[in-house]
C-alpha cells in the first residue's frame, strides 16, 4: 500500500471546499490525485490524530458528510475502512476526558455516519460490530457524569445504527431497558429514543431477542456480535408483548423530560409498535398515548401540535369526538400574532387536512365556527389569502347541500363580501396590487366552491344556475362595471378560467354569457368604453355566444366615437377605431361567417363609410372584403395571426382548403348552362374505334421522304386548272394548324354558371373551380375559375374545345366551390352538350388576305377547289401544314339531301344559321359580308328570285370541310353535300332537317 | 401509512446569499441512504426515476436564481398570476409556496427533476433553503398536485396541498430548523424579555450559569441586550415606512464554525433533536464539570441540561403588544386588539414546580392561549387560570395569549389631513392619553409619527399643546412625552394643528422588479387619465391616482399596501400593569418542592401597530360576523 502523503491544512480546506459544493468532478479530481483505495481516508484519519492538526473539527466533520465517498467500492474496502475508523475512534475516545469531548462526539457521529452510508453490516459485519461495540461501552456507562453528553451521542449513534439495519440492538433490549431506567442526567432523551427504536423494531419485524425476553437476558452486552441474520417475523410470544406494555408504561411515565422535537419523535415512533400490535396493545395503548400527549395541542411548539395531530390522523378511534376541539385549537393557532407567519398559515392548511381527511364527515364542522375566520386588520396578506381560503371551504360545505343546519346570517356570498372587505383597498389601488390579486383569487375559490360536487357537465350547469353562482358573478360584473381598471384584471381571470379544467372552461364561458348579458347593455358609451375592450375580446373569441349584442355595440360605439369628432381627436380616433377593427377581427376568426355576415357587414360598411380615421376606413374596407369575398375557413386561416400571414401564404393544396365534407348533390345548386341553345340536340355521338385501319379520318401524316420512288412520280402532268386548284389548297393548308405540334383551332362554346342560393342555403360561394372531361375527340378543355358566385348574378364561362375530330358529344363538368360556413360544395355537374354546330368555324384566312371583298373572292375560290378536290375519294395529292410539320390529304365524300321546304322560310334559317359560312349566293340579291373579324357575319338573302344556289363553306377543325351547295327552290331545297371528312354526314342529314 | 419512523430528517441544508451563491451547505449521507433505499423500494412498481441524487450547490443555486428571476421576488410571490406557468410554485396558487417552495433541477447530464419540498425562509439577507426527507409517494402526490388545473376542487375531493401538508410533520420539522438557523447566522436569537424591578435587565441561560459555575467571560453568542420583544407587525411597519432602507445584517458574513457546530449538535445525522440555542451554546462551551452533581430521585429533563444553583428567586413579566386601529368614524369600529406574553425567569434549585393562578383573562375575553411545552395546560374557560409547569432555565415564554383591551385606548382622538391643493395639506390631531388609566399604571414614552413615505417634506409649519416636533425628509414626529419624563395618575389632552407642504411629485422610474407580472395590466391610455383626471373632484382621490403608477404591490408578510395610506403611527410604552387586565398575584405562587423564593412582577404594554387612520382618506378596515 502507498504510503499517505498528509495534505497541509491548506490543502484540506481545498479540498473540504470542493467536496462541500456537492460537484462530483471536483470531488474526483481529489480521489483520482490519491487513486489507491482509502488513501484520502487514511490521511484524514492520520491529521485527526496528530497532535498538532489544527482543522481536526473539521476534518472530522468532513469525514462525516464525504467520507462514505472515499470509500470508493464499499464491498472490498470496508472491512479495511471499518477497522481503520474504529482504531481511531478508540484512540480518540481513550484520550483523556478534559478538553476533547466534542471531538470524541464528532468523531463518534462520523464513524456511525460512513459505517451506515458504506452498508457496513452487509460488507464487514465482524469490523462493523466492532463499531457498535465501541459506541455501547460508551453508552454503557449510567450517570458517569462528565461525559453524560459523550454518551447521549453515543446513543443516538446506537440509534441511527439501528434505524439504518433494524433489529441490529435487538439482543441487546434488555441492557438498554436498564440504562434507561437508571440514567438521570439530561442524556436520558437518548437512551429512551434508543430503547423505543430498538422496541419498536422488535415489534415491527417480530424479531424479539433469541436468549430470554426483551427486558431480560442473560446475555452480555460485550462482546457484541451483530446478528447474522433476520429471523422470519413470528408472532411475538405474551410474554414479549407483555415486556413491550410495560416499556410503552416506562416511555409514558414522564415523556415530558424529552426536548419538544425528542418527543415528536418518540411519538412517531410510538404510533408505529400500536398501529403494529394494535390487536394485542392497540386500543389501551392508544388511549393511552392520547391522554398523555394531547394536551400538547396546546402548546405553542408547531412541531408538538403536529404530532398530536398525526395521533390523531393515525388512531382515529382513540381521538373521536374531539374534532372540534383540535379545529378550534388550530385556528387559534393561526391567531396567535407571536407566531411566526409560515405557522399561522401552515395551521390552516392542517385545519383544512383534517376536515378533509376522508375518515369522518367534517363540513359542519367549520361552518360554526365560520365568524373565526374572518380575517383581521393586522393579519397579514397571506394569512388574510388563506383565511379567505378556508371561508370559501365553509360556502362550498354551505352549498354542497349536505348541511342541514343552517347557521342564520351565515350564507355564502355574506362568506365573500364580508371576507374581501380585507383587501377592499382593490378598488383604489392600481390592478397590480397584491390586494386584487387576491380577491381575484378568492373569487376563483368561491366560485368553484359554488360549483363543486358536480361531476357531470349538466350538474355543473345547474349548479351555475344556483343563486350562489349568480350572485358571485354578478358581483364580478358590477366590480368591473365600478372598476374599469379591474379590466385587464378580470380579463387575466377569465384566461385563467379559459386554460383551467373542463369545470374552469365551463364557468369561464358561463361567466362570458353573463358579461355579453349583463355588462355591454350596462356599458356607458364615453371615451373610456375602450378599457372594456380586453373583456369584449374574449366574448368575442367565444364562438358558443351570439356575437350579435356585440357587434350592435360596437356599432354603437363606432356612431358615438364619429360623433365625437374633435379638434385633436385624431390618434384618438384611430386607436379606438384600430381596436373595435381588432375586435371584428376576432369575431371573423372565431364566428362562422354567415353568423357574422350581416352585422358585422353592417358594422363595417359604416366604418368605411363614416368613420373619421382614414386608415380605419381603410381597414374596415379591406375586412369589409375579405368578409364577402374569402370563404370562410380560408378567411379564419388567413386572420389567424401568427400562424401564416396573408402575405406568404402557400398555394392552396388540395386538401388544404377542401378537407371538409361537401354539400349533397352540387346539380342540385351550381348549374352550368349553354348561353346559346343548340338547334339540333345531339343525343348520340359517332364513335368509331380505329379498326384495322379502316374509318378512322385519315390522319395527318408527316411528310413523306423524298424517296426514290416518290421522286419517279415527281413529274406529274397536271392541266392548269388542276394546278391552280392545287395552288389553292396548298395556300389554305398552309394556315391549318397542325395541332401535334402546336395549339390547335379552339372551339368556344359560351356557358353561364348560376347558384341556386336557396337550395344552398347561403347568399354565395367562393372558389369555384369547374375541370371538364369528355368522351369524344375534344382535346384538352381547360378548367374555369369563378372566384365569387353569387346567388343573385351569373358569371359567363366560355368552354374551350381543341377538338380531333369535329365530333359532337356531352362534356362532363365537375365542379369544387367552398360555402360561407366552410363548408366544401365538390362534385359533377349536369354536362354540357357539344352540338355538331359548335364545330362550325369560319376558314383561316392567310394572313396576306385583307379587306371583305378579297376574302370573298378568296373563300369563294377556296370553295371551288375544294369542291373540286372533295369529288374524288382517292388523295392524289397531300398539303403541307402550318408549320410544315404534317402533311394533310383532302379524300373526299359526295351527299345529297333534298330537304321538304324552301323559299323564304329557307334561306331566312340558312341567314340565321349558316351567315358565317356563306361564300355565294347565286340567283338571288345577296348581300353578304363576310368579316375576317371575330363577330358573326351577316347575310341578308333575298329569296325573291325563282331558284337561289347557296353555297356553304364550312371549317371544321381540325382541318376538315364541309361544303353545301344549296339549291332552294320555293318548295324544296336540294343540299348538295361535299366533305373531307365522311364521319360528319351522319349528322348532316339531321342538321339539315332541324333548319327548317 | 405513508409516513416513515421519523418526524423530521434532514437531506440537506442550503443557505444562499443575497447574490444567490450557495455561502453554506450540509448534506447528511445517512439521510440521503434512506432516501436511496425508499426510492429503490418505490422502483419496483416503475418509479425508479424518483430516485435522484442531491444536487450540487452549483445546481441548487443557479435553480434559485433562475426561479426567482421567474417568480418574481419571493417575498411578494405565492399567488398565480398570470405569468405563473403550469408546475410552478405560483402555479399553485397558495400563500405557503413562499415558504415551501420547490425547484426544477438541472443536472449535469441534462436531466431535469424537481427538488420538492424546499423549506426557503429568508432570514436577514440570508436565503435557508432546507430539504426534508420524504417519501416518493408523497412528490409524486405534489407533482400531481401541481399540474392539476383546478386544484380548487380542494372540497374534500382528491389530492390536494392541505392534506399533504398534515401528513408530512418533517415540512414543519424543517422549518423549524429554518428559522433556528437563521437565528444562529445573524445572531439575533432573542431571549424573550423579561423584566426585574430590582434591577434593569435580566440575562439569558448563560448569565445564570457563569454566576453559578464561576465562569467568566465566556462568549459563545452574542449577549442578547435587554431589548423589547419585538413583534412582527412593528417590524413590518418599519419596512412599510422605510421600503428602501437595505436590510440590517445583509452585509454580515455567517458564523460557520458556530454554525456547523449547531447543526452537529442540535440534529445529529440530520434528524433535529434539540434547536434550542441557549443549550447547545452553553453545553458546546462549559461542558459538564464533574461537581456538577446528579438528581437523587428525578431524571433530569433534556431541555434543562443544568440545574440553577444560587440565590432564589422567581420573575414574571406580562408583555403586551397593543394594536390598533382608530377610525374615528360611525360607520368603521376601533380596533384595539392585545396580544400578550407571560415570560418568565424561574432562578431555582433543583427541579421543581411552581403553579400559580393567572387572573383577568376572562374579562378581557382571552382567545387564544398557547403554553411553553413545560407547562400543564390548564382547563380554559374559567377566570382563573391555574398554570403549573417545570421552569426550563433562563427566560422563556410560558404562554401566549390575545385579548381585546380591558381598559380603554391609551391613546384615544383622531387625526386629520387635508390636502388643499397637490403639495400642501392642513392637518389636526386631536388625542387624549391614558384616559381612565389608574396609578401605577405609568406611560413610559409616547410619540405619534407621521411617516409620508412617498412624498418628500420640504415644510412645516405648526404647534402641538404638548411636547416637542421634529422632521426628517419624509416624516413628522412628534413626541408628546419624551423618555425620561413618563407620567401616571393622569390624562393628558394633546392637539397638534399644522399645514405641510411637499415637494411636487415627480414620475420616478417605477421599480422595474415590480413590474414584469404587471406589463399586462397597465394600460397607457392617455385618454382614459384624461377622463379620470377631469372626473375627479377630490384632491385624495387625484393624488391617489397620481401615486398609484409607482405604488409598488404589498409583500404578502405586511397586512395591507402601507404606501396607500394616510396615517399616523402611534408608539408608547405603559409599565405598572396590563391593557388585557390579565395578572396574577404573586403571593399566590406556589413552589414544589417548597421553597422560599421571593416572586417578582412586572407587567407593560407597548404599542405593536397602533394607527390612526387619516379621517378623511380611504383606510383598510375588515368584517366581522357578529
Amino acid at each position: 500500500m502507498e504510503k499517505a502523503t498528509s495534505l497541509t491544512p491548506q490543502e484540506w480546506e481545498a479540498l473540504i471546499e470542493d467536496f462541500q459544493s456537492g460537484d462530483s468532478s471536483r470531488q474526483l479530481h481529489w480521489l483520482s490525485k490519491h487513486s489507491a483505495p482509502l488513501s484520502l481516508l487514511q490521511i484524514a484519519l492520520a491529521s485527526i490524530l496528530r497532535r498538532d492538526f489544527p482543522l481536526k473539527s473539521l476534518v472530522v466533520l468532513y469525514l462525516e458528510e464525504f467520507g462514505h465517498l472515499l470509500i470508493r467500492s464499499p464491498a472490498e474496502d470496508a472491512a479495511q475502512a471499518l477497522s481503520s475508523l474504529s482504531e481511531a475512534l478508540d484512540m480518540l475516545l481513550r484520550a483523556p476526558a478534559d478538553s476533547s469531548n466534542a471531538l470524541k462526539e464528532q468523531m463518534m457521529v462520523a464513524v456511525t455516519s460512513i459505517a451506515i452510508a458504506i452498508d457496513g453490516l452487509d460488507h464487514a459485519p465482524r469490523q462493523f460490530s466492532a463499531v457498535v461495540e465501541t459506541l455501547l461501552v460508551v453508552a454503557n456507562r449510567p450517570n458517569h457524569s462528565p461525559d453524560r453528553q459523550t454518551r447521549s451521542i453515543a446513543c443516538d449513534c446506537l440509534r441511527e445504527l439501528e434505524e439504518a439495519f433494524p433489529c441490529l440492538l435487538s439482543e441487546t433490549s434488555s441492557h438498554l431497558w436498564n440504562l434507561c431506567q437508571s440514567e438521570r442526567t439530561h442524556a436520558v432523551q437518548s437512551y429512551v429514543l434508543l430503547l423505543t427504536a430498538v422496541v419498536r423494531n422488535i415489534v415491527r419485524h417480530s424479531n424479539p431477542p433469541t436468549v430470554g425476553g426483551i427486558l431480560s437476558t442473560s446475555l452480555p452486552l460485550v462482546p457484541f456480535n451483530a446478528p447474522e441474520e433476520k429471523k422470519s417475523g413470528l408472532a411475538l410470544s405474551d410474554e414479549n408483548l407483555r415486556d413491550v406494555k410495560k416499556v410503552m408504561a416506562f416511555l409514558l411515565e414522564r415523556p415530558m423530560i424529552l426536548t419538544p422535537m425528542g418527543i415528536a419523535q418518540l411519538i412517531f415512533m410510538l404510533i408505529r409498535v400500536v398501529v403494529e400490535e394494535e390487536a394485542q396493545i392497540g386500543a389501551a395503548a392508544a388511549v393511552l398515548l392520547k391522554v398523555q400527549f394531547s394536551g400538547l395541542l396546546s402548546s405553542y411548539h408547531p412541531m408538538l401540535c403536529h404530532a398530536v395531530l398525526t395521533l390523531c390522523s393515525r388512531l382515529p378511534d382513540a381521538f373521536s369526538g374531539d374534532d372540534l376541539e383540535i379545529a378550534r385549537r388550530l385556528t387559534v393557532l393561526s391567531k396567535e400574532t407571536q407566531q411566526p407567519l409560515v405557522f399561522r398559515v401552515l395551521a390552516l392548511h392542517w385545519l383544512l387536512g383534517v376536515v378533509a381527511s376522508p375518515t369522518a364527515d367534517k363540513n359542519a364542522l367549520l361552518i360554526s365556527m365560520a365568524a373565526s375566520f374572518y380575517p383581521d386588520l393586522f393579519d397579514p396578506l397571506a394569512l388574510k389569502a388563506a383565511k379567505l381560503d378556508v371561508l370559501a371551504w365553509v360556502a362550498a360545505s354551505l352549498e354542497s347541500g349536505e348541511q342541514k343546519e343552517q347557521v342564520p346570517g351565515v350564507s355564502p356570498v355574506k362568506l365573500y363580501q364580508d371576507g374581501l372587505v380585507c383587501v377592499s383597498a382593490f378598488k383604489w389601488l392600481p390592478p397590480w396590487s397584491t390586494e386584487t390579486l387576491i380577491v381575484f383569487r378568492t373569487l376563483h375559490k368561491f366560485l368553484i366552491g359554488a360549483v363543486s360536487g358536480s361531476d357531470s357537465e349538466e350538474s355543473l350547469l345547474v349548479r351555475a344556475e344556483s343563486t350562489t353562482f349568480c350572485s358571485l358573478q354578478g358581483m364580478l360584473i358590477d366590480m368591473v362595471l365600478e372598476n374599469r381598471e379591474l379590466v385587464p384584471v378580470a380579463a387575466a381571470f377569465l384566461d385563467r378560467l379559459k386554460n383551467g379544467s373542463q369545470m374552469e372552461v365551463l364557468l369561464g364561458e358561463r361567466l362570458l354569457q353573463a358579461m355579453d348579458e349583463s355588462l355591454l347593455p350596462k356599458l356607458e358609451l364615453d371615451l373610456t368604453t375602450s378599457a372594456y375592450f380586453s373583456i369584449l375580446e374574449r366574448i368575442a373569441e367565444n364562438n358558443k355566444i351570439p356575437p350579435r349584442s356585440l357587434l350592435e355595440f360596437l356599432l354603437k360605439y363606432m356612431a358615438f366615437l364619429s360623433k365625437k369628432r374633435g379638434p385633436d381627436s385624431g390618434p384618438r380616433l384611430w386607436t379606438k377605431g384600430s381596436q373595435v377593427l381588432r375586435i371584428c377581427r376576432t369575431l371573423m376568426t372565431t364566428h362562422q361567417s354567415t353568423r357574422i355576415f350581416n352585422p358585422l357587414s353592417r358594422l363595417l360598411s359604416f366604418t368605411c363609410q363614416c368613420y373619421p380615421d382614414l386608415e380605419v376606413r381603410d381597414n374596415a374596407r379591406i375586412y369589409l372584403r375579405m368578409l364577402i369575398c374569402i370563404p370562410g375557413k380560408k378567411l379564419r386561416q388567413l386572420l389567424n395571426p401568427g400562424e401564416q400571414p396573408p402575405a406568404v401564404a402557400p398555394p392552396p393544396q388540395s386538401g388544404f382548403f377542401y378537407e371538409k365534407p361537401s354539400l349533397p348533390s352540387p346539380s342540385s345548386i351550381v348549374c352550368l348552362q349553354r348561353s346559346t341553345p343548340l338547334l339540333l340536340n345531339q343525343s348520340w355521338s359517332l364513335a368509331i374505334r380505329e379498326m384495322d385501319g379502316y374509318g378512322s379520318p385519315e390522319p395527318i401524316k408527316d411528310p413523306p421522304h423524298p424517296t426514290a420512288e416518290t421522286r419517279a412520280d415527281a413529274p406529274r402532268v397536271v392541266d392548269s386548272k388542276a394546278a391552280e386548284i392545287l395552288k389553292i389548297l396548298r395556300r389554305h393548308f398552309s394556315c391549318i394548324p397542325d395541332y401535334r405540334h402546336m395549339k390547335g383551332l379552339k372551339v368556344e362554346i359560351p356557358c353561364v354558371l348560376s347558384l341556386n342560393a336557396e337550395a344552398l342555403g347561403q347568399p354565395a360561394l367562393f372558389a369555384v373551380v369547374l375541370t371538364f372531361s369528355s368522351s369524344a375527340a375534344h382535346g384538352p378543355i381547360p378548367c374555369r375559375r369563378v372566384p365569387f358566385l353569387h346567388g343573385a348574378r351569373r358569371s359567363a364561362v366560355a368552354l374551350e374545345l381543341e377538338p380531333r375530330e369535329p365530333a359532337p358529344g356531352p362534356v362532363s363538368v365537375a365542379v369544387r366551390a367552398n360555402a360561407a360556413d366552410g363548408l366544401l360544395l365538390s362534385g359533377q355537374l349536369d354536362s354540357v352538350p357539344v352540338g355538331f354546330e359548335d364545330m362550325f368555324q369560319k376558314v383561316p384566312l392567310p394572313e396576306e388576305i385583307s379587306g371583305a371583298e378579297e376574302a370573298r373572292l378568296y373563300l369563294l375560290e377556296l370553295f371551288k377547289a375544294l369542291w373540286e378536290a372533295c369529288s374524288s375519294a382517292r388523295p392524289s395529292e397531300t398539303f403541307p401544314l402550318k408549320g410544315a410539320k404534317g402533311v394533310a390529304a383532302v379524300q373526299g365524300t359526295e351527299s345529297v339531301k333534298l330537304l321538304d321546304g324552301g323559299g323564304g322560310g329557307l334561306v331566312d334559317a340558312v341567314r340565321r344559321r349558316l351567315a358565317p359560312f356563306i361564300v355565294s349566293v347565286e340567283g338571288g340579291t345577296l348581300l353578304l359580308e363576310y368579316r375576317t373579324a371575330e363577330e358573326s357575319g351577316d347575310a341578308e338573302i333575298d329569296g325573291g328570285g325563282s331558284s337561289v344556289v347557296v353555297l356553304v363553306l364550312i371549317f371544321l377543325p381540325p382541318r376538315f370541310h364541309l361544303l353545301f351547295r344549296m339549291e332552294v327552290s320555293d318548295s324544296s331545297t336540294l343540299v348538295r353535300i361535299r366533305t373531307d371528312n365522311w364521319q360528319c354526314l351522319a349528322y348532316v342529314d339531321e342538321f339539315l332537317e332541324s333548319l327548317l | 401509512m405513508s409516513s416513515g419512523g421519523d418526524c423530521c430528517s434532514v437531506r440537506a441544508i442550503w443557505i444562499l446569499n443575497p447574490q444567490d451563491s450557495v455561502i453554506f451547505s450540509r448534506r447528511f449521507p445517512v439521510v440521503e441512504r434512506r432516501w436511496r433505499l425508499t426510492c429503490q423500494g418505490a422502483g419496483n412498481d416503475g418509479s425508479s426515476s424518483q430516485w435522484m441524487l442531491l444536487p450540487s450547490d452549483e445546481e441548487l443555486a443557479s435553480a434559485f436564481s433562475e426561479r426567482r428571476k421567474k417568480e418574481g421576488l419571493s417575498q411578494v410571490f405565492g399567488i398565480r398570476s398570470s405569468q405563473s406557468a403550469r408546475g410552478s410554485d405560483s402555479w399553485l396558487d397558495d400563500p405557503i409556496t413562499r415558504h415551501l417552495i420547490s425547484l426544477p433541477i438541472n443536472q449535469n447530464g441534462g436531466k431535469v427533476f424537481q427538488l420538492w419540498p424546499l423549506v426557503l425562509h429568508s432570514k436577514g439577507s440570508f436565503h435557508i433553503i432546507v430539504l426534508p426527507l420524504i417519501q416518493p409517494t408523497h412528490l409524486e402526490a405534489y407533482e400531481r398536485i401541481c399540474y392539476q388545473s383546478d386544484h380548487g376542487s380542494f372540497i374534500g375531493h382528491g389530492e390536494n396541498l392541505s392534506s399533504l401538508l398534515l401528513d408530512l410533520p418533517c415540512i414543519t420539522g424543517a422549518l423549524l430548523v429554518a428559522h433556528s438557523i437563521g437565528d444562529v447566522i445573524t445572531g439575533d436569537f432573542v431571549d424573550p424579555e423579561v423584566v426585574s424591578n430590582s434591577s434593569p435587565s435580566v440575562g439569558g441561560l448563560l448569565d445564570s450559569l457563569t454566576g453559578t459555575i464561576g465562569i467568566s467571560g465566556l462568549s459563545a453568542r452574542a449577549k442578547p441586550a435587554a431589548t423589547p420583544v419585538t413583534s412582527t407587525a412593528s417590524a413590518s411597519l418599519a419596512v412599510g415606512a422605510s421600503a428602501f432602507d437595505p436590510p440590517k445584517n445583509s452585509l454580515r458574513s455567517i458564523d460557520k464554525d458556530a454554525l456547523r457546530s449547531f447543526i452537529s449538535s442540535s440534529m445529529p445525522f440530520g434528524t433535529p433533536l434539540d434547536l434550542n440555542y441557549s443549550n447547545i451554546a452553553t453545553m458546546r462551551a462549559t461542558g459538564f464539570p464533574p461537581s456538577d452533581i446528579l438528581l437523587t430521585d428525578l431524571k433530569q429533563p433534556a431541555w434543562k441540561p443544568y440545574l440553577y444553583k444560587g440565590k432564589q428567586r422567581i420573575l414574571f413579566t406580562f408583555h403586551e403588544i397593543v394594536h390598533a386601529a382608530m377610525y374615528d368614524r360611525d360607520e368603521i369600529p376601533d380596533i384595539i386588539s392585545i396580544s400578550g406574553q407571560v415570560n418568565c425567569r424561574a432562578e431555582l434549585e433543583g427541579l421543581v414546580d411552581v403553579s400559580f393562578p393567572l387572573t383577568g383573562l376572562q374579562t378581557a375575553n382571552a382567545e387564544v392561549m398557547s403554553f411553553h411545552p413545560c407547562a400543564q395546560v390548564p382547563e380554559q374557560g374559567m377566570d382563573k387560570h391555574a398554570v403549573m409547569f417545570t421552569p426550563p432555565l433562563g427566560n422563556f415564554t410560558l404562554m401566549n395569549y390575545q385579548a381585546f383591551s380591558g381598559l380603554g385606548p391609551a391613546v384615544k382622538g383622531f387625526y386629520q389631513l387635508s390636502m388643499v391643493s397637490e403639495n400642501e395639506g392642513a392637518f389636526l390631531f386631536k388625542l387624549k392619553l391614558m384616559e381612565g388609566y389608574k396609578a401605577p399604571m405609568t406611560m413610559e414614552y409616547c410619540t405619534v409619527c407621521l411617516p409620508f413615505p412617498r412624498r418628500r417634506v420640504v415644510h412645516f409649519d405648526g404647534n402641538p399643546s404638548i411636547g416637542t416636533v421634529s422632521t426628517t425628509e419624509h416624516s413628522i414626529d412628534w413626541k408628546i412625552v419624551p423618555t425620561g419624563r413618563g407620567f401616571t395618575g393622569k390624562m393628558i389632552e394633546a392637539t397638534f394643528p399644522g399645514t405641510i407642504r411637499f415637494s411636487p411629485m415627480s414620475r420616478q422610474a417605477s421599480n422595474p422588479a415590480f413590474r414584469p407580472m404587471n406589463e399586462s395590466l397597465i394600460d397607457d391610455d392617455s385618454d382614459l387619465e384624461q377622463e379620470i383626471s377631469s372626473n375627479t373632484i377630490n384632491m385624495e382621490e387625484f393624488l391617489m391616482e397620481k401615486m398609484k403608477k409607482e405604488m409598488q404591490p404589498a409583500d404578502l408578510g405586511e397586512p395591507f399596501c402601507w404606501q396607500a395610506y394616510n396615517y399616523a403611527k402611534v408608539s408608547f410604552k405603559i409599565v405598572g400593569g396590563t391593557l388585557s387586565g390579565a395578572t396574577m398575584d404573586p403571593k399566590s405562587v406556589s413552589i414544589y418542592p417548597s421553597v422560599k423564593a421571593p416572586v417578582d412582577l412586572a407587567m407593560q404594554a407597548v404599542s405593536g401597530d397602533y394607527i390612526l387612520w387619516n379621517t378623511l382618506s380611504p383606510c383598510p378596515s375588515v368584517a366581522s360576523l357578529k
